[in-house]
């Protein structure tokens, strides 16, 4: 048996009495508060400066708290949210278009396959208007229209327009409306800032969360960090499929040091394979670039009727074109989300009707949008993306449709949280793409900038004080203590002894050799036969890792190799753990689709009766253990997920 | 390229002062279109530093103008906006950044393309 469960463990949601609507003021109402001048008795260690974390570190600064904020970038506005094009999603309803919080919670969790609490999925929708009000304030430039006002666009999986967005740098604007809030606390002296540092392990004194341990990137130093509670704010771990979206330093590693400490892990293998990237061109390319979906509003996605054809898009008939989506999906068409569009484009390939050099890419046809709107008005609206497209593949857009291809883009899976955003482990929360929490099963387009927002500036402001406030007077911890020094030991000896191996193959090498076998068995589409097949591929993977790893020895100073090591290091353990959710896991369910698990017309199957419950892993010496958070839904009804 | 300078300039004063929480409604100050899209040029900045890097002076001008006019072209960032240009300019100069002679070469290396018309604005700000 690859795991065990343990049903008498039920995880604590925390959720807050009261109807769907009130549950939030319920919460607030009833938080535990310390008083202005107790606050900076306090230390918050946030790691991870993204969206989440920056939004964090300011709020709670701004509120009194003493925090640290630590990053591997070397300044905290180069976290990976910059790297976001399309936009944020908030109900504000400028449209007069029938959208409301209801309609933006129900979206989203229907989008998410009902697999999300229903509480957190309200109270996102429910702050979502705020985020936009908080950005304008701090000078994020987004859309207007010619009389002022601010504009917005429709994203996948919504029939409402509620997408804010800045140009092709909506995540970039908004990180840098967030890191200058946070800048301005590091000048008001509330927030210290370590940039080119790593976390390594986590330190727990009697099972709550103190602290963590950190390499200094430049010189190799490693320090030991104490604060009353530790927040994780690391980001997604999607470059573990080594082709994605993703820049190379992201890591599952904050959060995979956690879990070996006793945090949960929730639904891993939920990954979300973007519809619209670049198609691989050469063997060691590893980051594939992204190309916003809002070109999905006006491209039109097809491939040929014949299988291997050959003639160049532009000489194919109207007639041997075959619009899948449109044809599979009449209501939602184009715009239909994520999940199933990269399924429907990966079936159209594996079916032989992949078109470009590789056979791996579909078209994404402007044709008729440019016929009926005019070059203008695409060129307004997509310009940029137009002509990143052909500095990067020489096409022109305008003349002929671009091609693309599904790449690994976001973890919906990540640390388990209850409603305040706490893990299992006292003091320890985490916010961001590095939790589970509200997209469920699939996330929707421009709502994990959202949800990172949302999670920094609004939610764990109020829910962090709440703990602290409930743990007793302010202690001081002494950074001495053995859990410390225990831990730092056990951060070198691991370094050290990667540098022993002395093997013959480079650490890029192992992370392509798992991206390979995670991408073919638990990606797009899983079976038990393929996913028992990786189990066992991962763990000689693993073992050759430890074998035949090369890298240079030297612990001090910067080595990138070294620290590539202890990410992939971690890649082969998560990447373990993800096929094992996805075995566990016999429905279909948004992005986690089973073959067994279809109808006839290769629709999900997903199954209430057995599986409406998150996956919390807990680790254990011999296999991980499945602990199941039951959803309950109170003021939904789960329906089929259909958008045909 | 050590960055930590350029991060030190915006702490000295490259934000808006608005708590979280503090914030109107986002509608209620309207601002055209083409002065958002003037804000955007100066906002899309993405402090790489070539500019610093090109300048025979070691001058940080072009990072420090964008974002005091990115924040000074709209209405909420107007208010603080004298106090926040002499604060990041002698910030500049603290750090012992060089001073700006005008020879444009960092427009030319900007990968934003971001304009030296800003530093001309900048300094406009600076001595009034
Ligand atoms: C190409 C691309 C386009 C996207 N477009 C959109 C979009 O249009 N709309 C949308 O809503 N979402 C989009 N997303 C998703 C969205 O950008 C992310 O989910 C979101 O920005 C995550 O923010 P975060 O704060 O959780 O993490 P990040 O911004 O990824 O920040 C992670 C932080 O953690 C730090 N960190 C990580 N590990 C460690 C460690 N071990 N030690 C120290 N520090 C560490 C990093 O240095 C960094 O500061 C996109 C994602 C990508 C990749
Ligand atoms: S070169 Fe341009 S983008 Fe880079 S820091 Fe200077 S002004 Fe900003």
């Amino acid at each position: 048996m690859y795991f065990s469960t343990d049903s008498k463990q039920i995880p604590k949601a925390k959720v807050p009495q009261g109807d769907l609507r009130d549950k939030w003021s319920n919460f607030k109402d009833q938080a535990k508060l310390i008083s202005p001048n107790n606050r900076n008795k306090y230390h918050v260690i946030i790691v991870g400066t993204g969206l989440s974390g920056a939004s964090a570190a300011a709020s709670l600064a701004e509120l009194g708290y003493n925090v640290s904020v630590f990053c591997f970038q070397d300044s905290p506005r180069r976290a990976h949210s910059v790297a976001a094009q399309g936009g944020v999603n908030a109900m504000k309803n400028y449209k007069n278009d029938g959208d409301s919080v209801h309609r933006m919670f129900y979206d989203t969790l229907k989008g998410g396959d009902f697999r999300a609490r229903e509480a957190n999925v309200y109270r996102l929708a429910e702050c979502s208007a705020s985020l936009i009000d908080q950005a304008v304030a701090q000078g994020v430039p987004f859309a207007r229209e010619y009389s002022g006002y601010l504009s917005n666009r429709s994203f996948g999986g919504v029939q409402v327009s509620r997408t804010f967005y800045a140009r092709g740098q909506t995540g970039q604007q908004l990180l840098l409306g967030a890191y200058q809030a946070m800048m301005r606390q590091v000048k008001a002296k509330k927030v210290t800032s370590y940039t080119r540092h790593e976390m390594l392990d986590l330190v727990l004194i009697n099972g709550v969360a103190k602290g963590i341990i950190a390499r200094n990137l430049d010189t190799g130093e490693i320090t030991r960090h104490t604060a009353n509670a530790v927040v994780l704010a690391t980001g997604g771990f999607g470059k573990i499929y080594y082709l994605s979206t993703l820049a190379m330093g992201c890591n599952g590693s904050a959060i995979w040091r956690a879990h070996k400490k006793g945090a949960w892990t929730a639904c891993p293998s939920w990954t979300q394979i973007h519809p619209t990237c670049l198609p691989q061109s050469g063997s060691y390319q590893s980051k594939l670039t992204l190309m916003s979906e809002s070109l999905r509003n006006d491209g039109r996605i097809w491939v040929p009727l014949k299988k291997n054809e050959d003639r160049k898009a532009v000489d194919i008939p109207e007639e041997e074109r075959d619009y899948y989506l449109e044809r599979r999906y009449p209501s939602f068409g184009n715009l239909a989300p994520r999940d199933i569009a990269s399924r429907a484009a990966k079936e159209r390939i594996d079916a032989g009707h992949g078109v470009g050099s590789l056979k791996n890419a579909v078209y994404l046809d402007f044709k008729d949008a440019l016929a009926k709107q005019g070059k203008a008005a695409i060129a307004k609206k997509y310009g940029n993306l137009f002509d990143m497209y052909e500095k990067i593949t020489g096409i022109n857009a305008y003349k002929e449709p671009m091609k693309i291809s599904p790449a690994a883009h976001f973890s919906m899976g990540g640390l388990w949280v209850d409603y305040e955003l706490s893990t299992n482990i006292p003091g320890l929360f985490s916010i961001g793409e590095s939790n589970f929490s509200d997209h469920g099963a699939n996330r929707l387009g421009a709502n994990s900038l959202l949800q990172a927002c949302v999670d920094g500036y609004y939610i764990l402001p109020q829910t962090l004080p709440h703990y602290l406030a409930q743990s007793g007077k302010p202690e001081t911890i002494n950074s001495d203590d053995p859990a410390f020094l225990e831990s730092e030991l056990q951060v070198k000896q691991q370094l050290e002894n990667f540098g022993k191996i002395n093997g013959h193959k480079t650490v890029d090498y192992f992370h392509r050799e798992l991206g390979k076998i995670l991408y073919d068995k638990c990606g797009l589409t899983r079976t038990e036969k393929g996913l028992t097949l990786a189990i066992e591929a991962i763990k000689n993977l693993r073992d050759s890792f430890y074998k035949d790893l090369k890298i240079p020895m030297k612990t001090d100073g910067i080595n990138e190799e070294l620290e590539k090591a202890g990410r992939v290091a971690d890649y082969l353990e998560i990447g373990e753990l993800m096929c094992i959710d996805a075995l566990s896991r016999e429905e279909s369910c948004g992005a986690h689709f089973r073959m067994e698990h279809q109808t006839n017309d290769g629709e999900a199957i997903r199954n209430d009766e057995e599986f409406n419950f998150i996956s919390c892993w807990q680790k254990s010496d011999k296999a991980p253990v499945l602990i199941k958070e039951v959803l309950n839904f109170e003021f939904t009804k789960p329906t089929e997920r259909s958008y045909k | 390229m050590d960055r930590s300078a350029l991060d030190e300039i915006i702490v000295s004063g490259g934000y808006i002062g608005v708590n979280t929480g503090q914030a109107p409604e986002a509608n209620q100050t309207l601002i055209s279109s083409d002065t958002v899209e003037g804000a955007f040029d100066a906002a899309s900045c993405i402090g790489c530093g070539a500019c610093v890097a090109s300048c025979k002076n070691g001058s940080a001008s072009l990072f420090t103008a964008a974002k005091i006019s990115h924040l000074a072209q709209l209405p909420q960032g107007k208010i603080e906006h004298h106090k926040r240009t002499n604060d990041m300019v002698n910030k500049m100069d603290e750090l012992g950044f060089g001073a700006c002679s005008n020879t444009g070469a960092c427009e030319v290396e900007c990968p934003q393309g971001i304009s030296i018309s800003h530093i001309a604005f900048m300094n406009k700000s600076f001595f009034k």
